[in-house]
């Protein structure tokens, strides 16, 4: 072995980084990014609102006297044709959100409940959604090949299906049965696609990276590539699309509501009030603008909450 | 890690010995050899320095001896590490050789390491792969790893991210996780190249003493003749897929045989040159692609 160059002075000053900060705790640095941010701290509040509002919804009912079912002919004029007794549709100490018309339902207590049946479904169609689109995208991502090939068509094809006529024609033939469950996997079929996309693409320019060769190199097998070297890397893109996909599911249970083949009545959900209130309008717009308002709020809230989510870990370093 | 136990058996037959290799894409216009009838050898202790310019096929050489060829390329000839052929081995048969009989490095110590990890879980988990020990054990062996790649405080630093260090580091990190297993043979696959010349200097330093600790053979991919020079005491001249010269470095450097060894060592500037362009090696493409 030749002799090699003397010790050199830069030897000792290369030190990298300081100690101090100690690791990135990735989700530590995310939260820090987001919570200088007014719009995600409304935003999170309102989402954490509507959580605890559709958890405790039976506790609230309890509180505010009128539960979603009970109907209240005192506070509707049937003179008038089922108006709301008062101003603004009725609203006051007793109805914290006014009454249905007619009925005489709570409105309050049926924002709350529907709170629950709405967050129920679009939650679980994002686990069950996220789930299989990490994997099957992965696969197709990972292995490539003829395992790509048929992952990626059937995507193809479902995402180039009219899904909401077929949800419709789907939902409006199934027998009534579970209908918050059949919801769930109906958007399920129709939405993991647009994860496992992502995970593909991410999956087959992370499986070409460096490092993955290294830990092949080092002995590592396939199975330990994907766990340990892949999937982590994707983490944050994971849960950015699951956050952003929350909302279109809520705005699609709305809306498979309000045309009548979601969730049937008596059970109480957002966009099957609205539907309902249409036809009232002009007499009593708070049976309209409060549903509304609730629905739009917490779609705007956990889009602005995931779009900052997808900003704040993106400009990371340690991704 | 105790070094005499070394696995090294001194048994007087080469550590590699490669024969009539030859790798082959198969693509849809026909077969294209990238590496056509190579042989050397590697002794223990000793450096090997592959020498060629960009698809010369040495990067194919060292991917075919680790069995990490890509998909559609394929190997012939003789392979034996230790005496044993390792052509044709299974996956998992090869997966039991990779990081613990021979391990490699890389060129960009950056893109080498998982972001994801610290660097210490990162060498832990290459040494678990063969090694069935505790995490708190394997800690241990990371920390030797890391103080024995000359990193500071590595008690501390073993809980650090890749991008807390510096490119030197970097690099330190990736020998010494090439290292963990103690492994007979290293292929250093351009390992200086990402790097600037002080660096360089340092990196190849603690190559050569940790090959003089350990007893590792080892083959140094280049294209950097002054580099070889420094490290290799045989080297292996390619291009075009072929061998155009093999022999001791002195001879090569000395006596070069072949017009494009020549031509090689010719394009090296010097500072003493009086010189308005670089020279350039011309074409002397001798092997499949035409």
């Amino acid at each position: 072995m030749t002799t090699m160059p003397t010790q050199l002075a830069v030897e000792t000053e290369e030190k990298g980084s300081p100690f101090s900060g100690g690791g990135p705790s990735s989700a530590r640095r995310v939260i820090r990014t987001m919570r200088k941010s007014p719009a995600v701290l409304f935003s999170a509040g309102f989402i954490a609102l509507i959580t605890i509002m559709a958890i405790a919804a039976p506790l609230l009912t309890h509180l505010s006297g009128w539960g979603p079912y009970e109907y209240d002919p005192s506070a509707v004029n049937a003179d008038l044709g089922g108006i709301p007794n008062g101003p603004l549709g009725g609203i006051g100490p007793t109805h914290w959100f006014g009454v249905e018309p007619q009925s005489g339902r709570d409105i309050f207590a049926r924002i709350a409940f529907g709170a629950q049946v709405s967050l129920l479904i679009s939650v679980s169609a994002t686990l069950l959604t996220t789930f299989i689109g990490v994997v099957l995208g992965t696969l197709a991502g990972f292995y490539g090949g003829w395992v790509d090939q048929v992952i990626s068509r059937l995507m193809d094809f479902l995402m180039a299906f009219p899904s909401l006529i077929f949800m419709i024609a789907l939902l409006s033939a199934l027998p009534a049965g579970n209908r918050p469950f059949l919801l769930v996997v109906v958007l399920s079929v129709f939405g993991w696609p647009y994860m496992a996309r992502v995970v593909r693409g991410q999956t087959m320019s992370l499986k070409n990276r460096e490092f993955v060769e290294a830990a092949y190199a080092s002995g590592a097998s396939r199975v330990r590539i994907v766990f340990r070297e892949v999937l982590p890397n994707l983490t944050g893109t994971i849960i950015v699309m699951a956050t952003l996909s929350v909302p279109g599911y809520i705005g699609t249970e709305a809306g498979l509501s309000f045309l009548g083949v979601g969730v049937t009545p008596p059970t109480a959900s957002w966009g099957q009030m609205i539907a309902s209130a249409v036809p009232w309008y002009a007499t009593d717009p708070m049976y309209f603008f409060v549903p509304g308002l609730f629905l739009f709020l917490t779609v705007l809230s956990f889009t602005v909450f995931g779009d900052h989510l997808s900003k704040a870990i993106d400009t990371g370093e340690a991704r | 890690m105790n070094r005499t136990e070394s696995k090294a058996r001194d048994d007087g037959g080469a550590l590699l010995e490669v024969r009539g290799l030859t790798v082959t894409f198969g693509t849809p216009r026909g077969d294209v050899d990238v590496v056509r009838d190579l042989s050397f050898t590697v002794d223990r202790r000793q450096t090997l320095g592959i020498v060629g310019e960009s698809g010369s096929g040495k990067s194919m050489t060292s991917l075919a001896v680790m069995g990490l060829l890509p998909k559609g390329a394929t190997a012939s000839g003789s392979i034996r590490l230790d005496g044993v052929e390792i052509l044709g081995k299974s996956d998992a048969a090869l997966r039991k050789l990779r990081g613990n009989s021979m391990a490699m490095v890389f060129q960009d110590p950056l893109s080498s390491l998982n972001p994801y990890y610290t660097v210490g879980l990162q060498i832990t988990e290459a040494y678990r792969a063969h090694h069935n020990v505790s995490r708190k054990a394997a800690r241990a062996v990371a920390i030797e790893a890391l103080d024995r790649v000359r990193i500071k405080d590595p008690h501390l630093r073993i809980d650090h991210y890749p991008h807390q260090f510096s490119g030197g580091m970097r690099q330190r990190i990736m020998i010494a996780i090439a290292l963990c297993c103690e492994p007979d043979l290293v292929i250093a696959d351009e390992p200086t190249t990402a790097l600037d010349v002080t660096v360089q200097a340092q990196i190849l330093e603690l190559m050569a003493d940790l090959q003089a600790e350990t007893g590792t053979g080892m083959i140094f991919i280049t294209h950097d003749l002054a580099v070889v020079s420094q490290v290799a005491q045989d080297v292996v001249v390619m291009n075009g897929g072929v061998q155009v010269e093999a022999g001791s470095t002195e001879q090569i450097f000395s006596a070069p045989q072949h017009d494009y060894t020549r031509a090689l060592l010719a394009a090296i500037p010097r500072l003493d040159d009086d010189l308005e362009e670089l020279k350039m090696v011309g074409d002397f493409r001798t092997g499949a692609t035409r």
